[in-house]
């Protein structure tokens, strides 16, 4: 459904993307991880269209995105980070941008706004961030686009808030749409994304999904520091450690572990997860 | 397949969502002050009478006002990040997008506000008209007619002001308004400079100069004035639609 090859971009002379290729299908929700600058809002903005590739091909839905044709943007809807709400009802607004997207579910967006505690009658200027962050959510789910991108929506919500917002995911989540999730904040999403995507500044460190993680890497919290171990971090616990798996053993996999350990491990992890 | 470049249902679902504005609220405004100057000759000019040219006049300038801002305010997402993610977006094309923006600027909004004022002259008249010599409000000459609006100078005058209003809306980000007043005096001197610098050459060995036949040249600079004006708004609107199809979000 999503396929980057080879994508080249750049803000003048910083580079961002360098020969970066993904390949992500339908029916999944990815976590897109990464340090700070590396280029996820980038990636969302150009899989919507908002920016063009300097270099290499990218395509949604089997369209161009920069193209904007409107057979493509129906099919796809982007939560930025720094969402704006204008000085009008949130139901009103939903309503009328809903017309033009063919799967739009009115009554879906009701129970979702009535879970998040939102009225619809209140206009977006006037509700907190917060609110407004779960208002935009909630039409962004209603909306059932083929593709949904979400840049860090956990950030501003409260910690009710962010169960809340795992379960609505999961519920509405359809077999046929591809949700991407980027944020820092991965203990908000443990358990809902699957596949996991790392990114740095060269590239794509990890695409796996989380059963083929835990089938390379085992977590385990050791008494001791284990220098062998691909990365170890002290905790209250003790060692939190992460080693390749050589027994097979399957254990659950912390993302914030994997993140950090996968920054440290940059070579491994490529030679490990590439997929050919 | 579909048609990806214009379709009226799409055009007009961009049309209703971008009415989501109010736009006769926004012509409202200037009704407020058309009643304020109103009030003024009320209190200022007391046992006058209100002429039919002058209030036209009155009406026109702030229709040309009305529909030099309307744009900029219907359309400021256009000076926000955010906003422009959200125009781009739209699951429209970008030629319904801007034939929308156009409709609305161009022939919404002035009619809005040109029927409310005509609506509004037409009660003051009404209630206040001419009494003869009783009269102790002010007094109004009469009724307003649409053959007392000069439509041949409206037009064209709204067109190009629409035009630099899109234009200019679309390419600054701050101090829009201010930006393309200047914009559009600098642009009009310069025209005015080259339209006289032509007349002055094509008109340099006339004998009708010499004859004293200015009418000739007079209705000949009116006529380049206008072809003029009219091919630079035309470009002003292509440009705008260029620079609206480009629009990138860092």
């Amino acid at each position: 459904m999503i396929s980057i090859r080879d994508a080249q971009f750049s803000y003048g002379r910083h580079k961002v993307f360098d020969n970066v290729s993904l390949q992500l299908e339908q029916g999944k929700i990815y976590g897109l991880l990464g340090e700070n600058g590396v280029g996820k809002s980038t990636l969302f903005k150009i899989l919507s269209g908002l920016l063009r590739l300097h270099g290499g091909e990218c395509t949604v839905c089997s369209e161009v995105p920069y193209k904007r044709n409107p057979s493509f943007l129906r099919e796809i809807y982007y939560i930025p980070e720094d969402f704006a709400g204008e000085n009008i009802e949130v139901g009103r607004y939903a309503m009328q941008i809903g017309k033009f997207y063919p799967n739009f579910s009115p009554d879906r967006l009701q129970y979702i706004l009535s879970e998040f505690g939102v009225d619809p009658n209140a206009k977006f200027t006037k509700l907190s961030h917060g609110q407004q962050k779960k208002a935009i959510i909630a039409l962004a789910l209603s909306l059932r686009t083929k593709v949904l991108l979400m840049d860090e929506p956990s950030n501003g919500l409260d910690i009710p808030s962010k169960a809340l917002l795992r379960r609505l995911i999961a519920e509405n989540a359809s077999d046929d749409q591809l949700i991407i999730i980027s944020t820092h904040q991965v203990k908000d999403l443990e358990n809902l994304i699957d596949p996991i995507i790392i990114m740095d500044r060269e590239g794509v460190l990890l695409n796996a999904s989380i059963g083929e993680i835990a089938e390379k890497l085992s977590f385990s919290v050791e008494p001791k520091y284990n220098d062998r171990a691909l990365y170890c971090q002290q905790d209250l616990r003790g060692y939190l450690t992460v080693k390749q798996n050589i027994d097979g053993d399957e254990t659950p996999v912390d993302l914030e572990l994997l993140f950090n350990c996968a920054l440290q491990n940059k070579a491994l992890f490529k030679e490990i997860f590439n997929k050919k | 397949m579909e048609n990806n470049i214009f379709s009226f249902d799409r055009f007009f679902k961009v049309l209703k969502y971008d009415l989501r504005f109010r736009v006769l609220g926004f012509a409202l405004l200037f009704i407020v002050l058309l009643v304020s100057v109103h009030l003024f000759y009320f209190l200022f000019y007391n046992m006058g009478e209100l002429r039919i040219v002058a209030r036209v006049q009155i009406i026109q300038f702030l229709l040309f006002c009305c529909s030099f801002i309307a744009p900029f305010k219907i359309y400021k997402e256009f000076r926000s990040r955010h906003g422009q993610a959200s125009f781009i977006m739209l699951p429209a094309s970008v030629f319904e997008k801007f034939a929308s923006m156009f409709v609305i600027s161009l022939m919404l909004v002035p009619l809005a506000f040109l029927l409310m004022s005509l609506a509004l002259d037409y009660f003051a008249v009404l209630l206040f008209g001419n009494m003869g010599d009783d009269g102790f409000f002010l007094r109004y000459e009469g009724f307003i007619s649409p053959a007392d609006i000069d439509f041949s100078l409206c037009c064209p005058v709204i067109f190009t002001l629409v035009s630099a209003a899109i234009f200019g809306n679309a390419i600054f980000k701050k101090r829009a308004v201010a930006k393309t007043m200047l914009c559009v005096i600098a642009m009009a001197y310069i025209l005015s400079e080259a339209v006289t610098l032509i007349t002055n050459f094509i008109f340099w060995n006339d004998e009708r100069v010499y004859t004293g036949t200015w009418r000739v040249i007079h209705e000949y600079v009116q006529d380049i004035s206008e072809k003029v004006c009219l091919v630079f708004s035309v470009l002003l609107y292509a440009f705008a639609y260029w620079r609206i199809k480009k629009m990138r979000i860092s």
